[in-house]
């Protein structure tokens, strides 16, 4: 009996925690959701040219796994 | 009259002096802290390799530093926000959870392989590395835990001064002066090949890490420093680029003179440096394993401090060395995780140590670019950085150099990967 209430207590504060911890991103989240930075075009060319950079990045690593589990 | 002149003259010198020295800190920690472990080895090798022939690469490297980590301390002090909070601020939070959560991955691997570093140096002397996890995480806990930014600070300077232990080992092995003069002139002894490229592209590597941006700014931020000490921080990290090329020189002119031969040597690292040197000359072998261990451990503290600053910045805690481990919890319990946690994957038996360590050099390479691009767009910003930001002839500099050390850490990354790439 002493255990099954344990189990519960137990199981409800790792899920407040949980939800502290889902709040607080969605909190970041919504702090941050506009970019200070003004998005001038030279701005979005850089931030387009690091994404495709990470891209092909990941399409590397994706690769070399591949070769190296075949 | 003119021994007021002389005394008045002498009491400004030494005003500015005090000032600097009160001020002096982040440059210099972050500049040394950059010869960490991984850093030593990559100077130990290529001095075994070739000699003295790339002292002037590694010379080239301490002003290419400075012009980057100068813009975290103009970043730092006129924003009095950290890298990881400036870049979710500026950018939104695609940016900014994308550089937290890989500054975190980097950095909990790199942590892992100033570990390997230090256990791998204190074997030499017949240390378990069981003691040395367990020494340096109580030794790192105790600085953090006083309280106080400043004997922080201070401590880790102590530190610093260490590191310089290459060079009084490397002038009592009386080098070939004329031989290393040469080395200072730029030349590729072999022409430039595959092997001496890929050399160039690790000491580029292991010169700006993402954990140097991010921890310079933050210790700029929690030190206090305003725009008003901005030439001071300045100076400090002029001081600090001075300090790392000195190191790396003196390194590569130790393994240079003592394991380089013809045709060049391969070591692995440099543990097997100072074992290798330890027969012919123990005293030596001592200075290179402490300076492995010291490097080690000034890494370790910067690493470690970088990811608790950046995660206490976006996620709100309070997150200064100036607060008692029970007024920022979350800040020392981040902390010592980390380190622990690193700890214990150095302990564990068959942990793939090695794959960690060539793994490094791959994830690092996707944050870095965007940290850097993050830096030049961030100190063009009128708005923030007002008449601090970038000069036309900073952002040539800037700009250049960010260019150059994407393309030649992506390259060396990549042959880490396909190490077939460039034999």
């Amino acid at each position: 009996m002493t255990n099954c209430v344990d189990d519960t207590s137990e199981k409800e504060r790792i899920s407040h925690v949980a939800r502290g911890w889902r709040e607080k991103i969605t909190e970041i989240n919504r702090k941050y959701s506009k970019p200070r930075l003004k998005m001038t075009p030279l701005v979005r060319a850089s931030l387009l040219a690091l994404r495709l950079y990470l891209i092909m990045l990941v399409i590397i690593l994706i690769y070399k796994f591949y070769t190296l589990v075949r | 009259m003119e021994g007021a002149w002389y005394f008045y003259r002498y009491r400004r010198i030494i005003k500015w002096l005090g000032l600097y020295l009160a001020l002096a800190g982040p440059g210099i920690i972050v500049m040394v802290a950059d010869n960490d472990a991984g850093g030593i080895t990559t100077y130990a090798a290529t001095g075994a390799k070739f000699g003295f022939s790339l002292i002037w690469f590694v010379i080239l490297l301490g002003p290419i530093a400075y012009i980057v980590q100068e813009m975290t301390v103009r970043l730092g002090a006129v924003t009095k926000r950290g890298h990881a909070e400036a870049i979710f601020d500026a950018f939104g939070p695609f940016w900014g959870w994308f550089s937290l959560i890989d500054l975190g991955i980097v950095n909990f691997l790199t942590l892992v392989t100033e570990f390997i570093g230090m256990t791998a140096a204190l074997k030499i002397f017949g240390v378990p590395p069981v003691i040395t996890v367990i020494g340096v995480s109580i030794l790192m806990s105790a600085i953090v835990m006083q309280g106080r930014y400043w004997t922080w600070e201070k401590i880790v300077l102590l530190f610093c001064v260490f590191n310089l232990i290459y060079i009084p080992a490397a002038l009592i092995i009386h080098p070939d002066v004329e031989a290393i003069t040469r080395g200072l002139i730029p030349s590729f002894p072999t022409g430039l090949s595959n092997d001496i490229f890929f050399y160039l592209m690790a000491n580029i590597g292991t010169t700006i890490a993402p954990w140097m941006i991010f921890f310079q700014q933050s210790s700029v931020v929690d030190k206090g420093m305003t725009e008003k000490d901005i030439a001071f921080g300045k100076l400090d990290t002029a001081l600090g680029a001075l300090f790392t090329i000195l190191v790396a020189a003196f390194c590569i002119i130790l393994t240079g003179t003592l394991l380089f031969k013809p045709g060049g040597a391969n070591i692995e690292s440099a543990a097997a440096a100072a074992s290798a040197i330890m027969g012919s000359n123990p005293y030596v072998g001592s200075a290179l394993a402490i300076g492995l261990f010291d490097a080690g451990l000034l890494g370790a503290i910067c690493i470690s401090l970088a990811s608790s600053w950046a995660m206490g910045e976006v996620f709100g805690w309070a997150h200064s060395i100036n607060n008692k481990p029970s007024d920022a919890p979350m800040f020392y319990v981040f902390y010592f995780l980390s380190l622990i946690g690193a700890g214990i994957i150095v302990l564990l038996p068959g942990a793939p140590l090695v794959l960690i360590t060539l793994f490094v050099q791959v994830i690092a390479v996707t944050l870095l670019p965007a940290a850097l691009v993050f830096l030049i767009l961030l100190l063009n910003n009128e708005e923030l950085m007002g008449k601090y930001k970038n000069t036309l002839i900073q952002n040539i500099l800037g700009i250049s150099i960010v260019l150059m050390i994407i393309i030649l850490s992506s390259l060396y990354s990549l042959s880490v990967i396909f190490p077939e790439m460039f034999q």
